[in-house]
Parts: C-alpha cells; sequence; structure tokens
C-alpha cells in the first residue's frame, strides 16, 4: 500500500515538472507557429511581442504592479487611508535611524560590491591555473548553496560572545582571547558590528561573482593572452591590461547584481542583530516599517527610494549596451 | 637577452621544475588559502551538526579537534531527527517539483527575451531591456501582498503553479540581464550567416543561440535553482499552510519550533537540505566552459 | 540564375551616415560582378543590402524582376561567404554544410549526397567530422565556401572571403572560385579590395569610392578607359602616374604641357581633346607604359624623359623604377628586369605617347 502511494507521489511529481517546464515551450512555439500564419507585411512586427510577451506578463503582474501600487502607498497614511504628500519621503530623509541606515547601506554598497567582485576576479584568474579547480570553486561557492537559515546558525558560532571568564564559543572570540587580548562583542560594539553583518555577504557573494566572471576569464581567447606573454608582458600585466578590459562587460553585469542585491539585503541584519544598535539597512528598515511597525506609507516611501537608488547604476548599464551594439 | 646564460643540461631540468613551483607557488597558496578561510564556517556548521545540543552552546566546536577521534562527543541524532521528521520525504519531492519547473521557466523565458532583446529590431529595445533589468531592485515583500490578493481571487494560492510563476517572475530580471549580456556578445555575423543559410529566428535561436549560450544558462540555472531550492518567504506566503505542497526549507522551520527551541536542527537541516543544489552545480560545472566559439569567427 | 538590379539605391545609418549613395547597377544573369573600392567606400554594405542584412533607405533592389527590399535574407534565395567566415562553432563542418538544406526540410539521404560532393569539389572530405576550430584557415575559408555551394542558391555574395588567405591559397582560390563559377553559372557579386582579384576573376567590374559608383565595365575597358581619375589611380599596380600640365596649342596640332615636359598629342587624337584647349589638366601615364630604351618594344611611339633614378625594386621579372624630373615629380617605371640602373644616375626613358590618359583637373573626368 505504501510503496504504490509512493510510487504514485512520484509519478505525479514527475508529471508536475514536465508539465510545468513544458507547458511554456509547448506555448512559445504554438504562438510562434500562428506568426508564420500572418500576413508577411506584419509578421516581423509581431514576432517580438511572441519572444517578449511571456517575460513582459510576468514582470508586469509580478513586479510592475506591485511597485506602482507601492508608488502610489508611499503618498499615505500608516494604514493607506489618508493622503499625506510627501511626508513619508519626509521622513524618509530626515529621521535619524534612516540617515543611519543610509550611511551603512553605502558602507555596505562599497566594502561588498568592491572586495567580493575583486576577490571573485582574482580567484577565477588563479582557479584556473589550478588541477583542483572544481573543488577550490565548489567550496567557494558553497555558502551560495546554504539556506540562510542554517548559515545564520554558523555566523553566530563565529560571532558569539561570552564575558571573559567563561569560555568562548565563538571561533574570533576564541582565538583573541587564546592571543591574550579581551573578547569582543562583535554585533554589540557599534564600531564593529556593521563590518561583521558586511564579511557575511562578502562571504555569501564572492562565489556569486567568482562563478560569472570565471565564465568571462575562461572565454577569452586563448590566443590574445599568448600574444600578450609574447609581447613580454607579465602576469600581473596581463590581468590589468587584457583579463580585466576583454571581461568589463561581465565585471559590470556582477558587479550590478551585487550592488542590487546589497540594496535589497535585509535577511543577514534581521537575522543576527535585528536591525538594533546601529545596524539597520534600507531595505531592512523597510521591512521592519512594512511588518513591524505596520506603517505601510513610509515603507513603501522607503521602497521607492531603493528604485531610485538603482537609476545610476542603470545609466551606467545603457552606456555599456550602446557600446557593445556599436562594436559587435 | 642574448647575454643571458642559458640553460642546457638535463640536469637542470630539476631546477626549471622547481623555479616553476615556486612561481606558481603563490599562485597555490592564495587559491587554497581563500578555499579554507571560505570553509570555515561551513566547516564549523558540519562538526556542529554531529555535535550534542549541550556541548554546542558550552564549548565552540572546533573543540572536538582536540581528541577527534573521541566518538562520544558526536551523534547523528539532528540528522535523524531531521530525516525522519514529519513529510520530510514528500517535502524532498516537493521541493524538486517547485524548483525544477521554477528554474526551466524563467530560463526559457528570460532567454526567449534575451534573444530579441538583443538581436531582433524593434523600437525602444533599449528601454525595455533596462526597464526590466531595474526590476531586480524591487523588493519581493512589497510585491507579496497584492500578489497574494490576486492568487486568492484565481484560486493560485497553495499551488505549485502559483510558486512556479511567482518565482519565475522574481528570477526572470536577473535572467534576462545575465542571458541578454551573453547572447549579445556573440558575433553578429554567426546570427548573419545563419539567417542568410535561410534560418528563421526560431531557427536562429533554437540551433545558434541556445547551443552557444549554455554557459551564461548554466550560470543562471545555478543561481535560479539555489534561490528557489533555499526559499522560504515566497513558499511561506503563497503555499500558506498547504503540508501536501510543503518544500523542505518549511518542514525545517516547522521543525525549529514556535519559539525556536531546536534550532540547533538546523545545522544537520542545512546539510541535508544542501546535498541537491550541490548537485544541480557539479553537474552544471562542466557547461562553464572554454572556447565554445573557437574556430567560428577570425578576429 | 538571376540578375540583380539596384535603381537608386541609397543607404544612410540611423546616424545619419550615408554610406551608399543612389547606387544604380545591373548585374546581369550568371555574371561574375566584383565590387572594388579603397576600405570604407561601402563595398559591404552594398552586399548587406543585396543579402537581405541591411535595410535599403531609398530605391528599389530587384532580384529577378521582383522587388526584394522588404524580403528577410531567408526568402531571397542568397547565399553568402562572410569574411569571418561565421562558421558555427558547435556544429560539425557536416552539420555546418547542411544547415540551409536541413532548414528548407531536405530529405536526410539528399543532403547527405550534396555536402559530400560539394566536400569533393572542395577537397575536403576527410574534414566533415570536424569542428571548425580544428581547421586551418584555409580549411575554414573552404568550409565558408562548402556552406554556400551545396545550396545551389540564385545570387552568391562573397564579402572579401580571401583575404585572410596567404598568398599562395589566394591564387589558388582565387582560380578555383573562376572554375566554380563558370562550372555553376550562376550569378556571383563578389566583394575585395584587392585589384588583381577583380581583373582575375570579374567579368565586369564595379568601382565605388565614398558610397558612390565610379565606373563598372569589363576589367579590360576599365583599366584602358577609366572613366576619372580616381578609377585610374585606383586600378594598376603599382599605380598610374599623374602630372599636373595643360593643354596647349602646338603648330595646328595640341600640346600636353609640362612643368619640365612637352608632349605633342598625336595627329590622330587632336579632334578628341580640341574642346578642352587651354585647360589645366592632369596627365596620366601607366608605370607599364614607360620603358627603357635597350627594350622598348618596337610598335611604340616613344617620347624621350631624362629623370633620376631614386630607387630600384627588383621583382625578378621586372623592375620597379622610382625616378623624378628635374622639377622634383616623381614617378614610377615598370621595365625589363635586364635593363640596369642604380640610383642616383640620371637616365633616359621611353613614355608611350599612345598610351596615356587626360583628365580635366577640376572635374576630374576623363577626357
Ligand atoms: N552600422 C553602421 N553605422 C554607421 N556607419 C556605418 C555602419 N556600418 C558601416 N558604416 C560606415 O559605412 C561606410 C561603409 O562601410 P562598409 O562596411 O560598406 O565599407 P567597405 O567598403 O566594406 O570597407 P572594407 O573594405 O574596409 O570592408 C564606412 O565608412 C563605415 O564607417
Ligand atoms: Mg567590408
Amino acid at each position: 500500500m505504501a510503496n504504490t502511494e509512493n510510487l504514485f507521489r512520484v509519478l505525479s511529481a514527475i508529471a508536475a515538472v514536465v508539465l510545468g517546464s513544458g507547458g511554456i515551450v509547448i506555448l512559445f512555439f504554438a504562438a510562434n507557429w500562428l506568426v508564420d500564419r500572418l500576413p508577411k507585411n506584419i509578421r516581423p512586427r509581431v514576432l517580438p511581442l511572441v519572444y517578449l510577451a511571456p517575460a513582459v506578463l510576468l514582470l508586469f503582474i509580478y513586479l510592475v504592479v506591485p511597485s506602482l501600487r507601492t508608488f502610489y502607498l508611499s503618498f499615505f497614511d500608516a494604514r493607506s487611508q489618508n493622503f499625506v504628500g510627501l511626508a513619508n519621503y519626509l521622513f524618509a530623509v530626515t529621521d535619524r535611524g534612516m540617515l543611519i541606515a543610509f550611511r551603512n547601506n553605502i558602507l555596505w554598497l562599497v566594502l561588498v560590491t568592491g572586495i567580493s567582485v575583486g576577490l571573485g576576479l582574482i580567484i577565477a584568474v588563479l582557479v584556473d591555473r589550478v588541477k583542483y579547480e572544481p573543488l577550490a570553486k565548489a567550496l567557494i561557492f558553497l555558502p551560495m548553496a546554504i539556506s540562510f537559515v542554517g548559515a545564520s546558525v554558523i555566523w553566530r558560532f563565529i560571532y558569539a560572545y561570552n564575558p571573559p571568564d567563561s569560555p568562548q564559543i565563538g571561533l574570533l572570540n576564541a582565538i583573541i582571547v587564546s592571543l591574550g587580548f579581551e573578547p569582543v562583542g562583535w554585533l554589540v560594539n557599534r564600531a564593529l558590528n556593521n563590518f561583521a553583518l558586511i564579511v557575511i555577504m562578502i562571504w555569501l557573494q564572492t562565489g556569486f561573482a567568482m562563478v560569472l566572471l570565471s565564465v568571462a576569464v575562461k572565454g577569452i581567447p586563448k590566443d590574445v593572452v599568448e600574444a600578450a606573454r609574447i609581447d613580454g608582458a607579465s602576469e600581473l600585466q596581463i590581468f590589468r591590461r587584457i583579463t580585466v578590459p576583454m571581461i568589463s562587460s561581465t565585471i559590470v553585469v556582477v558587479s550590478t547584481t551585487i550592488i542590487v542585491a546589497v540594496l535589497k539585503v535585509f535577511d543577514i541584519v534581521f537575522v543576527m542583530t535585528g536591525g538594533l544598535l546601529d545596524t539597520d539597512v534600507i531595505a531592512s528598515r523597510m521591512i521592519r516599517e512594512m511588518f513591524n511597525f505596520r506603517h505601510f506609507g513610509r515603507g513603501s516611501a522607503i521602497a521607492v527610494i531603493l528604485l531610485l537608488a538603482v537609476v545610476p547604476v542603470m545609466l551606467t548599464n545603457i552606456k555599456r549596451f550602446r557600446q557593445q551594439e556599436a562594436t559587435r | 637577452m642574448t647575454t643571458l646564460p642559458r640553460r642546457r643540461h638535463g640536469s637542470n631540468k630539476f631546477m626549471d621544475r622547481l623555479e616553476q613551483a615556486l612561481t606558481s607557488a603563490p599562485v597555490h597558496i592564495a587559491v587554497i588559502g581563500i578555499a579554507v578561510l571560505w570553509t570555515i564556517p561551513t566547516a564549523g556548521l558540519l562538526v556542529s551538526s554531529f555535535r550534542y545540543r549541550e556541548a554546542l552552546t558550552q564549548t565552540g566546536w572546533w573543540t572536538v579537534f582536540q581528541e577527534p577521534l573521541n566518538f562520544a562527543q558526536y551523534h547523528l541524532g539532528n540528522y535523524v531527527d531531521v530525516l525522519t521528521s514529519q513529510g520530510m520525504g514528500q517535502a524532498f519531492l516537493n521541493s524538486l517539483v517547485i524548483s525544477i519547473p521554477a528554474t526551466i521557466i524563467p530560463i526559457f523565458i528570460a532567454t526567449l527575451a534575451a534573444y530579441a532583446l538583443a538581436w531582433m529590431h524593434f523600437p525602444g529595445r533599449q528601454i525595455l531591456f533596462v526597464s526590466m533589468v531595474a526590476l531586480l531592485v524591487v523588493p519581493l515583500q512589497m510585491t507579496l501582498i497584492p500578489v497574494l490578493r490576486t492568487y486568492n481571487l484565481l484560486g493560485l494560492a497553495g499551488t505549485f503553479l502559483g510558486v512556479w510563476l511567482a518565482h519565475a517572475a522574481y528570477g526572470l530580471p536577473l535572467g534576462i540581464y545575465l542571458i541578454r549580456n551573453y547572447i549579445g556578445s556573440l558575433p553578429g555575423d554567426l546570427i548573419e550567416a545563419a539567417a542568410v543559410d535561410g534560418a528563421s529566428h526560431l531557427k536562429i535561436f533554437t540551433r545558434v543561440v541556445l547551443p552557444l549560450s549554455v554557459p551564461a544558462i548554466a550560470s543562471f540555472a545555478v543561481f535560479q535553482f539555489l534561490w528557489v531550492w533555499n526559499d522560504l518567504l515566497v513558499a511561506l506566503v503563497y503555499l500558506g499552510g498547504n503540508q501536501n505542497v510543503a518544500p523542505v526549507t518549511l518542514i525545517l522551520r516547522n521543525l525549529v519550533g514556535d519559539r525556536g527551541q531546536d534550532w540547533h536542527l538546523l545545522t544537520a537541516g542545512a546539510f541535508v537540505s544542501m546535498i541537491v543544489p550541490l548537485l544541480v552545480f557539479f553537474a552544471l560545472q562542466r557547461y562553464f566552459v572554454r572556447g565554445l566559439l573557437a574556430g567560428s569567427v577570425k578576429g | 540564375m538571376a540578375n540583380v538590379v539596384f535603381e537608386q539605391v541609397t543607404k544612410q545609418y540611423e546616424n545619419g551616415y550615408t554610406a551608399v549613395k543612389d547606387l544604380n547597377l545591373n548585374i546581369g544573369e550568371d555574371e561574375f560582378l566584383v565590387l572594388v573600392g579603397p576600405s570604407g567606400c561601402g563595398k559591404s554594405t552594398t552586399l548587406r543590402m543585396l543579402a537581405g542584412l541591411e535595410s535599403i533607405s531609398r530605391g528599389n533592389l530587384l532580384i529577378d524582376g521582383r522587388r526584394v527590399n522588404d524580403l528577410s535574407p531567408r526568402e531571397r534565395d542568397i547565399a553568402m561567404v562572410f569574411q569571418s567566415y561565421a562558421l558555427y562553432p558547435h556544429m560539425s563542418i557536416f552539420e555546418n554544410m547542411a544547415f540551409s538544406l536541413d532548414l528548407q526540410g531536405m530529405p536526410k539521404p539528399e543532403i547527405r549526397q550534396r555536402v559530400l560532393s560539394a566536400a569533393k569539389q572542395l577537397g575536403i572530405e576527410e574534414l566533415l567530422d570536424r569542428k571548425p576550430k580544428q581547421l586551418s584557415g584555409g580549411q575554414r575559408q573552404r568550409v565558408a565556401l562548402g556552406r554556400t555551394i551545396v545550396r545551389d542558391p540564385a545570387v552568391f555574395l562573397m564579402d572579401e572571403p580571401l583575404s585572410n588567405l596567404d598568398a599562395k591559397l589566394r591564387v589558388q582560390a582565387r582560380s578555383e572560385l573562376s572554375r566554380l563559377h563558370q562550372k555553376l553559372g550562376t550569378t556571383f557579386v563578389y566583394v575585395t579590395h584587392d585589384q588583381v582579384e577583380a581583373m582575375t576573376m570579374g567579368n565586369r567590374i564595379a568601382v565605388m569610392n565614398k558610397g558612390i559608383l565610379q565606373q563598372v565595365d569589363t576589367p579590360e575597358n576599365l583599366y584602358n578607359n577609366p572613366i576619372n581619375l580616381f578609377v585610374a589611380g585606383f586600378m594598376g599596380s603599382p599605380a598610374m602616374n599623374f602630372f599636373q600640365a595643360t593643354l596647349q596649342p602646338h603648330d595646328d596640332g595640341l600640346c600636353i604641357a609640362m612643368e619640365s615636359l612637352q608632349m605633342p598629342v598625336h595627329a590622330d587624337q587632336i579632334s578628341r581633346y580640341a574642346p578642352s584647349k587651354g585647360k589645366s589638366i592632369t596627365f596620366g601615364i601607366r608605370p607599364e607604359n614607360i620603358y627603357s630604351p635597350q627594350y622598348a618594344p618596337p610598335g611604340i611611339n616613344p617620347l624621350s624623359v631624362k629623370a633620376k633614378v631614386i630607387m630600384v625594386e627588383k621583382m625578378g621579372h621586372e623592375l620597379i623604377v622610382y625616378l623624378t624630373l628635374p622639377d622634383n615629380q616623381e614617378f614610377v617605371a615598370r621595365v625589363d628586369p635586364r635593363a640596369n640602373y642604380t640610383p642616383g644616375d640620371v637616365v633616359e626613358v621611353l613614355f608611350d605617347r599612345n598610351r596615356f590618359h587626360l583628365f580635366d583637373r577640376e572635374t576630374e573626368y576623363a577626357l
């Protein structure tokens, strides 16, 4: 009995997977078939729609509409009943807590993006020359595979603080104490706690950067590197003058993605410090306004500010894509 | 150059080797160093997952290395608790049923869109593309409530379809961004050669662009799969309390208990749920290959 | 087999740059037409408009009398060899060559047979299982060619297909292509900036400059009767020598007067040039129409010129001699290899008075 039931479960799971994945493919081919039946002169105009419609539709329903609603709500009060004009935005740019969140976010942006991308790049280049490349990559990638709930447990064991006379169960403090210093409250000390959180994010994101950059590094034609070597370039010069420029578009993509991830980060802050002791960032503050304080207006206004913060990044991207189109 | 003494004799081979080893030593040190540093937290988690709950809160995990062979300090209890917890088997199935289509659907949709954005000519495609990517920054939490309301109206709440579509939509901006960037850098001559050979957009897409975009697609697949597999929020909101469709993450959360009293089970839980994503990573890693475009066009 | 007609075709790029202007060109059935011109003159643009890869801003493009401006590449029945070859890197050579046939839905056995026969023609049968990256440059070029000939298209387009080959392979490929054209009897449009290729392969040559078609004619006519200064200077290697001159009355005839040289116009040609009497002109003579006195052939109508030798290039089958006139005007002569010239010497050379070209200095058109 139990066996047939299990079999049934597995089969229905497979059926669901096939249906779910196959459905969209079938839809697309059907649409293409239909477009091929259209009069020829309008076909080129309809065809892009077939390719773009699924994406546009999904994005519109799941992301655009809610964003518009957020924008709308940002002009209303906590319960979304009374119009309050720009009051929520005013709050967002004057409140002391918010200002600290902005400061922290800038810190996060600079450190996480800079270090993750930089390290990811260095690893991607170095790992290309060692035999144990798959293993090394997998280890650095590992943090991405751990669910953050799991990872939070171990980072607590790294940052844990006990008073000086009791045994330390936090790795960092254990090291410090064994060297003869006083234990440090990594997550409590206002001068350190933000950096402690940032380290976690770097740990998580470097694997991401490495995977993408490594694909790009491997895409550089061998003869270009060989030509540079024959021209007398040292390995460092090859890295700076050949590798980096040739994968610059991937570097921009990875940086953009990580910048966005940093702008959206809140779980690390939530789980580790709860946003207390000046560790809030914009996104965690937004979540707290929304779901803890139930102030939809403020939460929405902060969300809109997040969206605005990404505009300069996107402008850089537009510029780069223009270049790409011009040179291919 | 000519004044440099040349080594000619076989006996100097050893010196060459040594020199090579010395120059490559920094590379090995750096790679191994970073890899080890990156692994310490995970190693700690692994060790902790075999320790007793009381030990966890009293001594650091590294203390097991004082007597690493003292097996009394280890036990499999955490794993047993996790694996035998109510509905774990079904949850694994559910996680797969959720993650596979929630990875394939956005890959397909994003690749289609990326192709159109990179190689079809229509007005406003730059703007469209950048707007799509800008949506990366929309916080999920903002979308949960309005989408859930719609789901309740349409009866999609608590269904796989609802979760697939939601994950697909949330993954699309990154997918379109990564894949468009890659497809856009394919040599234009190749696409044009296919067009002259008589290929329609559909054929160019399926026969030329898709096979050549495998590295980008594989990397996006890894990220999307990981994200969906490890997701708790979307599952929690859109699946609600429907235990029949609950993924591993939900079961793990319930295991911890309402007051978090059994948090130590997360150590084992993290490794149990990490197996599948790692398999996916290793399976797809061989597609992150060198020189897919070699030999197609010169210069 | 198809004829191709460009009617007032203009291409303006989005940035406003006009790459091809008012092109009128009629390419006959089974003609081998070569498009030449300096870099950036619009050759590739013209070819790409014909292929359907570039939209046409103004004018009509007809293939076999049918207006194809708005047809996509695959509806035009054309095949193209790209300068970069553009082989599909993920497909084997066989698959590369079979791709277009497969897209047409041709049955597998027939595809196989066609690919094999094309491969045999090009001598690449043993390569069919390889991937493009495992081939040498010359082999890739053959595959790119093979990919087009399996199709039997109405028009073959080739954009500098030989420019990546070494000199020897290039000569060989040149004659192979010509033979191929004779055998297939299909319309070829061939872009190059190598004028040897143009002269040896083309039934007719179209010379372009700065987006404007200068002259279309057979290689001989283009060489013998260039329509303007540009064509005269472009065709031929080394290029034609030009001297500033005026057309002056001389006795009852005409005389081409240069600073340190006078050359009476032959009686037969006086009527041709009489209307331009008194004009500022450019006098042109090809290096191969300048001879060393000992080895001059009997039939020429010589004008003796004294000049100083600057440099001599020994090509084996000829000498290229760089000389100057007393007024420092430089010119080049291609003379018999047995002639003996030493730099610094002042020597006598003979201009063939039957073989020169005169151009209006203002309009640059041939007189
Ligand atoms: N996409 C474009 N946008 C704007 N200008 C272009 C574009 N493509 C080509 N051009 C310009 O049009 C002119 C003609 O280009 P084309 O490629 O036809 O030259 P070509 O004769 O083939 O030269 P070459 O012998 O170097 O290949 C050039 O000046 C070029 O800069
Ligand atoms: Mg060109």
